[in-house]
């Protein structure tokens, strides 16, 4: 008995620090697809969004 | 992004896919929204409708025939469905295939199709029988420069402006019997099992819209200077702070958990409407709450909040309107 209420938060605690730390419980695959993604994103996406946004060019070099 | 594979995702490995789940595909489009939201549009277009529908409908010929070159990002895939007088009333398409030899001949148009002048392959929903309505339909794959089709891009677009929406026009359009995916009559059925699918890559887009915003919106209150004090030292901006983190959170939940039972062969259709229906919201209030964090220079292009308040609109219309989304999610709660 004594056991179990102890045991019990620990587990909770670490589930949701977990959580929290891993963004929605993602596996290593996916935390590092969303890193790459991200990287991706910030590096090539984003720099160029408002020029495309001007131009309605397709973003042939996002795409590649 | 077809270096980084993600034109691959969610395809067969022997088409030169990478293979993948939903919740993967919901994590590229969130994060692909987030730097530029009309690259994500082109890439849920050519990858979660065009490609998945060969790679979920078509023959063995056809995938090998398309989805190398999808793949690889060398071909740009389209979709079209939506007509003039047929929208969020799908079933109503009046674009007729008819049967001649080995060809059916197209007649008729879309409009709004993403992609449709860099694709080199559209997948096309026409009516065999339009007495039928949704059990007319026949999906057919038509190359891009197939003759009696012509393309026009739409001008004019409040977002997501770095992909093209396009005008389809069909006359006397002679499609090979052979590019036919799925039986007669059953086009529509293969079409809604696309979209149910696709439906949480647009949330997750919405989802990728706001967190973007919300971004912008911190990193302003924290610089931006009022009363002798930054903007992020006033409560009444904490407390939009807090609502935007909130519902951008609550918002990516609803989306990996329609993307989870997806992944696990369990119902999905009504949790993916309900992420597309909220996720939009959110995406639009959030965009709307950044832009007022910046006050004045928000008004103005080229800032990050002023585009993105344009663009998250659209995640309200497409791939289903929210009245649409509501319809879904109502049938589904009501008939338990
Ligand atoms: C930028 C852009 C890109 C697009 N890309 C594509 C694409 O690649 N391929 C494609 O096939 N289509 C595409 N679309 C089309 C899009 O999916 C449709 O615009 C959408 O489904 C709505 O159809 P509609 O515009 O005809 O509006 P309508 O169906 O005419 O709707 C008008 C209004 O009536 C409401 N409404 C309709 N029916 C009901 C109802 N039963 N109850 C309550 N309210 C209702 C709608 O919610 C909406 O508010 C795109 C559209 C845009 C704007």
């Amino acid at each position: 008995m004594e056991g179990d209420s102890r045991i019990a938060p620990t587990l909770i605690h670490e589930v949701v620090t977990k959580a929290v730390m891993d963004h929605l419980l993602l596996t290593d695959e996916e935390q590092l697809l969303r890193t790459t993604v991200r990287n991706f994103a910030d590096d090539v996406l984003a720099p160029r969004a408002s020029a495309y946004d001007e131009s309605g060019e397709f973003p042939a070099d996002n795409v590649e | 992004m077809a270096e980084l594979g993600l034109s691959g995702l969610g395809i067969d490995e022997a088409y030169g896919g990478s293979g993948g789940t939903a919740r993967q595909g919901a994590i590229v489009a969130e994060e692909l929204a987030r730097g530029c939201t009309g690259t994500s549009t082109i890439y849920v277009a050519h990858q979660s409708l065009a490609a998945q529908f060969i790679n979920m409908h078509g023959t063995e010929e056809h995938k090998q025939r398309y989805l190398p070159g999808m793949t690889a990002g060398q071909t740009i895939g389209a979709f079209a469905l939506t007509e003039p007088g047929a929208g969020s009333d799908a079933a109503g398409i009046r674009t007729t295939a008819k049967r001649d030899g080995d060809d059916y001949v197209l007649n008729g148009s879309k409009v709004f199709i993403t992609n449709a002048t860099e694709a080199g392959v559209l997948i096309v929903l026409a009516s065999l029988d339009r007495n039928l309505g949704s059990r007319g339909f026949v999906a057919l794959i038509v190359d891009g420069e197939t003759p009696g089709m012509t393309i026009n891009a739409m001008h004019g677009k409040m977002g997501i402006r770095a992909s093209s929406t396009c005008e389809v026009f069909f006359d006397d359009c002679r499609v090979p019997v052979t590019n036919r995916m799925g039986e007669e009559y059953e086009g529509f059925r293969s079409t809604m099992e696309v979209l149910n699918a696709s439906r949480v890559g647009i949330a997750a887009q919405a989802v990728g819209v706001a967190q973007a915003a919300y971004e912008e919106a911190v990193k302003y209150a924290k610089q931006r200077e009022a009363f002798g004090k930054t903007i992020s030292e006033m409560q009444g901006i904490q407390w939009m702070i807090a609502d935007m983190a909130t519902e951008v959170e609550a918002a990516r939940l609803l989306v990996m958990q329609a993307a989870t039972l997806l992944d696990a062969g369990k119902p999905f259709v009504k949790e993916a409407s309900m992420a597309k229906l909220f996720a939009s919201r959110v995406a639009v209030e959030t965009a709307d709450r950044a832009l007022q964090i910046h006050g004045g220079v928000g008004y103005f292009s080229p800032s990050t909040v002023e585009r993105l308040y344009r663009d998250a609109k659209i995640t309200e219309i497409y791939e289903g309107t929210s009245e649409i989304q509501r319809m879904i999610i109502s049938r589904n709660v009501l008939s338990e």
